[in-house]
């Protein structure tokens, strides 16, 4: 079959069964202002989305690892500095994560971890805290039912494992248990790094989970563990990625 | 999009919102039936569509182009219904053959292609379905649904190698038991 003649029929045939009906039009017209006029007016308040600027987030967190470093290396110089450190990271602040093609504004609380070096906002409407010995965990503030695979995000440092050698670890691990193993892929956003995707299956329940690794800036590696399943992608897996975002290493050089 | 109707819009004035909803009306309800390949579905996702982007106007950019805009919300709104009935377990008829709403001109001839489209995994029948009802770019479908542009392209190109093989084995069984 000629190329064109085919791009054609593919294009006919889809015309020819989605055409709609004299009616419908007006139709869905009414019942969508049936449901506007259920609703409150709009607020006249709410202006136009403003653009983010990386290059003065670049610089905030520069100028934060840099007090953090401080901090660390020299814990006796005392409240003064933790102050500093506190008002760079406020203690909550807004965020916000886009769902399903719609963006959500988000309440974000901050969890200072110098014991594991990093920092990291966390949307408390959406997640709560787990505290375990060597993770740091968030999962589902409200309990999910039974039936929903796991969602939840660990933080975990190890020490002596560079970025690389860590995600070639942990793609072999994925091989042995996951249908779907993606390639490492080098990443610059949300996190400077590397990101490896993988899912159980193609169902809606089937369980994903994306890997974030990134350098503790010195001669290890910092493993981000996001879970949850196939539908979730665009609704847990957004607000979870969006939440690597926030997290931020403590270095000491 | 004329920028005077978002404002419009933002200002909740309802005839704004009934000039746009008349500009897109035709092919987001083609999009919507295309993906859930259900007309009442469709019909909800529009629905949904549209209201959001009443209540949403005023978080769009206007440095960017509306449409993308507009799009994605209906296909990920299709998806989201779609799934959910899935996971309902409750499998909608499929009632695109319905003759009602099948232009009259039309030769049945693209009925298997038809089926041939929608049999495609939604990995490959997106692509295709934005490229060729839609008439999207590889970059507008790889805005739309948040994929790599390399992605798209290796999607399309396999889409239409399935779709292909699919009509020509179709063609050999019609040979065979002819």
């Amino acid at each position: 079959m000629h190329k064109n003649d085919f791009d054609s029929d593919i294009r006919e045939s889809l015309h020819q069964y989605t055409t709609p009906t004299s009616h419908e039009k007006e139709v869905l017209w009414n019942r969508i202002e049936r449901s506007l006029n259920d609703e409150k007016p709009l607020s006249r308040k709410k202006s136009f989305r403003t653009k983010r600027y990386p290059i003065g987030r670049v610089a905030f967190g520069a100028v934060a690892v840099l007090l953090i470093s401080v901090l660390v290396l020299n814990p006796s110089i005392g409240y003064a500095i933790i102050d500093q450190v506190k008002a760079l990271f406020p203690a909550e602040k807004k965020g916000e994560v886009e769902l399903e093609g719609m963006k959500e504004s988000t309440d974000l609380k901050r969890v200072i971890a110098p014991e594991s070096e990093f920092v990291i906002y966390y949307d408390e409407g959406s997640f709560k805290r787990i505290e375990t010995e060597k993770q740091v965990k968030f999962v589902p503030a409200n309990p999910l039912p039974d039936y929903i695979p796991e969602v939840s995000m660990t933080i975990e440092q190890f020490p002596n494992i560079k970025p690389e050698e860590l995600a070639e670890r942990k793609q072999k691990e994925l091989l042995k248990d996951f249908t779907e193993v993606g390639e490492v892929k080098t990443m610059t956003t949300p996190i400077q790094g590397f990101s490896l995707f993988s899912a159980k299956g193609n169902q809606w329940d089937s369980p994903v989970v994306s890997l974030f690794i990134v350098s503790n800036e010195r001669s290890g590696s910092f493993l981000i563990t996001n879970r949850y399943f196939l539908e979730g992608t665009e609704g847990w897996g957004s607000r979870l990625e969006n939440m690597v975002g926030e997290f931020k290493v403590i270095t000491d050089k | 999009m004329d920028s005077n109707i978002i404002i419009g819009i933002c200002n909740g004035d309802r005839d704004a919102m009934y000039e746009l909803y008349s500009a897109y009306f035709e092919r987001a309800l083609r999009l919507a039936i295309a993906i859930t390949r259900n007309r009442d579905m469709a019909q909800d996702a529009v629905q949904e569509t549209f209201i959001r982007v009443y209540r949403n106007m005023h978080t769009f950019d206007q440095t960017k182009r509306f449409e993308p805009w507009l799009y994605k919300i209906l296909v990920n709104e299709s998806r989201r219904l779609l799934k959910k009935e899935q996971r309902l377990f409750f499998w909608m008829r499929n009632d695109y053959k319905d003759a009602e709403h099948i232009q009259a001109d039309e030769s049945p001839d693209y009925e298997e292609l038809y089926e041939a489209i929608q049999s495609l995994s939604d990995k490959v029948r997106l692509p295709i379905i934005l490229k060729y009802l839609q008439g999207f770019s590889e970059k507008e479908i790889a805005d739309t649904l948040d994929i790599p542009l390399n992605t798209v392209k290796s999607r399309l190109f396999q889409g239409r190698k399935k779709l292909l093989k699919q009509l020509q084995d179709l063609e050999e069984r019609s040979a065979y038991h002819a």
